[in-house]
């Protein structure tokens, strides 16, 4: 099997339980990083990846909201929600009834969103919304982990995962104190460190968590 | 081994006594999945006489994460981290039962970065036991010792006890419903994990603190105000709890203050 294929085949079975355990159509899933640039890890189908498309070129859309809260946003009837006309507008062509978006999470910090559309509108139940956060919670680790391979194809990766090395999550916890933001930006700020830099994820936070990057002198100490 | 160590204050019975005070206690009152597994780690190396050792639950993808562990310091948890990946803990976790290594030398050929890891940490012995439910796995918690060690079979029956004990408690601690319920407080437990890291991090870079420092900080302080270490580990990382309020209980409590430099 080919790498490409693997990796389809890993975004897949990131999105096979939403399409398992609720009641949608097609779902997408996508990771951003600090200057809302995306990579969609996978979509289940076109209209799936057209909505995620959509928002992208807008620049706005529920999914927006989804990543800045950190929270689940509901979109139960697409026809008649007034909020984002006109990517609602766009869905509304595509035949899309319904809109659920829930946040990537590692602990305070949000990594990218997972999209649900059904054909049909209507709410989720309570339960269902509880079900498709902790799903979202679930996979939010594997998701960056196959973003950072997609994108960069980083060697890291193929060792312990990188949401499992608890430097990253340190350092998070270290530069949203030296960047005084919160951790979702401080997450992407590390980011976006270890890509301009050619370095992989893990090695930029184990230079925060040993002192020798400090991200509020904005360079190297040592 | 455990049984015959007679320098030791505690008998043994008076050990597993009191590791399973500690964890009835723990299930009594307000807690949370890591606080709970932590309580576990420390009272079965308490009984069992080892050194070290951490928990690690299995995630979405069918790895396994470490969720609680003795000891904050890389080292220990690299060697932890890497018996996840070849050693004791995936063997454990394949298997679906206990795995006893009473001289590590033995398994150097098998499983050489684990040795390697191991070794330099000083550990000559480690054994790894299943956190099952039902048929299921859903974890593996491994312990160390600088000693060479060979876990009894009633030793190695009380360590299981106490880690079906654990199972029972993180499905209490949400009604347990449907098996969507049980894999998402092993997700829960995860995410709280990362969210401890995080919280370590803002009190590391605030209060110039060691990981292991900032960690017991925040465990103390949840213990003493009746939270969960989840909620403070957030309310730290939202910053809606001041750093200096964490440490000034902390120091009040404790009876040497750390100097802040």
């Amino acid at each position: 099997m080919s790498a490409a294929q693997t990796e389809a085949d890993a975004g897949q079975k990131l999105a096979a339980p939403f399409l398992d355990l609720l009641p949608i159509t097609g779902v997408a899933i996508s990771v951003l990083d600090r200057d809302h640039k995306a990579s969609v890890i996978h979509a289940s189908d076109d209209t799936a990846a057209q909505l995620e498309e959509t928002q992208f070129t807008l620049g706005d859309g529920p999914l927006f909201e989804c990543f800045a809260t950190a929270g689940p946003v509901l979109v139960p009837s697409v026809s008649d929600d007034s909020r984002w006309p006109l990517f609602l507008s766009h869905a509304d062509q595509l035949a899309v009834g319904a809109l659920f978006f829930f946040p990537l999470t590692l602990g305070a910090a949000c990594i990218g969103t997972v999209l649900c559309y059904r054909d049909s509108p209507g709410h989720l139940e309570r339960e269902t919304v509880d079900v498709g956060s902790g799903l979202a919670r679930a996979i939010a680790g594997p998701a960056l982990r196959h973003a950072i391979l997609l994108a960069d194809g980083e060697a890291d990766a193929k060792n312990t995962p990188t949401e499992m090395r608890r430097e990253v999550h340190q350092a998070t916890g270290m530069m949203l104190v030296q960047l005084d933001v919160s951790a979702t930006d401080a997450l992407a700020r590390m980011r976006a460190y270890a890509f301009a830099h050619g370095v992989s994820l893990r090695e930029v936070a184990r230079s925060v968590v040993s002192g020798h990057l400090d991200f509020s002198t904005e360079g190297l100490i040592t | 081994m455990s049984n015959g160590d007679i320098v030791d204050t505690k008998s043994r019975e008076e050990k597993i006594n009191a590791a399973f005070v500690s964890m009835t206690d723990a299930l009594m009152s307000e807690y949370d999945i890591v606080d709970l597994l932590s309580t576990l780690l420390n009272a079965c190396i308490d009984v069992l006489d080892m050194d070290a050792g951490g928990i690690l639950l299995v995630d979405a993808t069918g790895e396994l994460e470490l969720v609680a562990s003795t000891s904050e310091e890389a080292e220990i948890v690299e060697t932890i981290i890497v018996a996840a990946g070849e050693g004791p803990c995936i063997e454990c976790y394949d298997k679906a039962e206990h795995v006893s290594v009473p001289d590590i030398e033995r398994v150097a050929e098998k499983w050489p970065k684990f040795y390697a890891s191991a070794k330099q940490q000083g550990f000559l012995s480690t054994y790894a036991v299943p956190m099952r439910l039902r048929d299921e796995v859903m974890g593996v918690m491994n312990i160390l010792s600088a000693q060479p060690v060979e876990i009894s079979e009633g030793d190695g029956k009380i360590a299981q006890a106490l880690a079906d004990l654990a199972v029972l408690g993180v499905l209490h601690e949400r009604n347990f419903r449907t098996p969507v319920a049980v894999t998402e407080q092993l997700h829960l437990a995860l995410d709280t994990r990362i969210l401890i890291e995080q919280a370590k991090g803002v009190l590391a870079q605030r209060e110039h603190l060691t990981m292991t420092e900032a960690f017991d900080a925040l465990r103390h302080y949840a213990r003493v105000n009746g939270l969960t270490l989840r909620h403070v580990a957030e309310a730290t990382v939202h910053r809606t709890l001041a750093t200096e309020d964490l440490i000034s209980d902390r120091s009040a409590a404790a009876p040497v203050p750390r100097s802040i430099s």
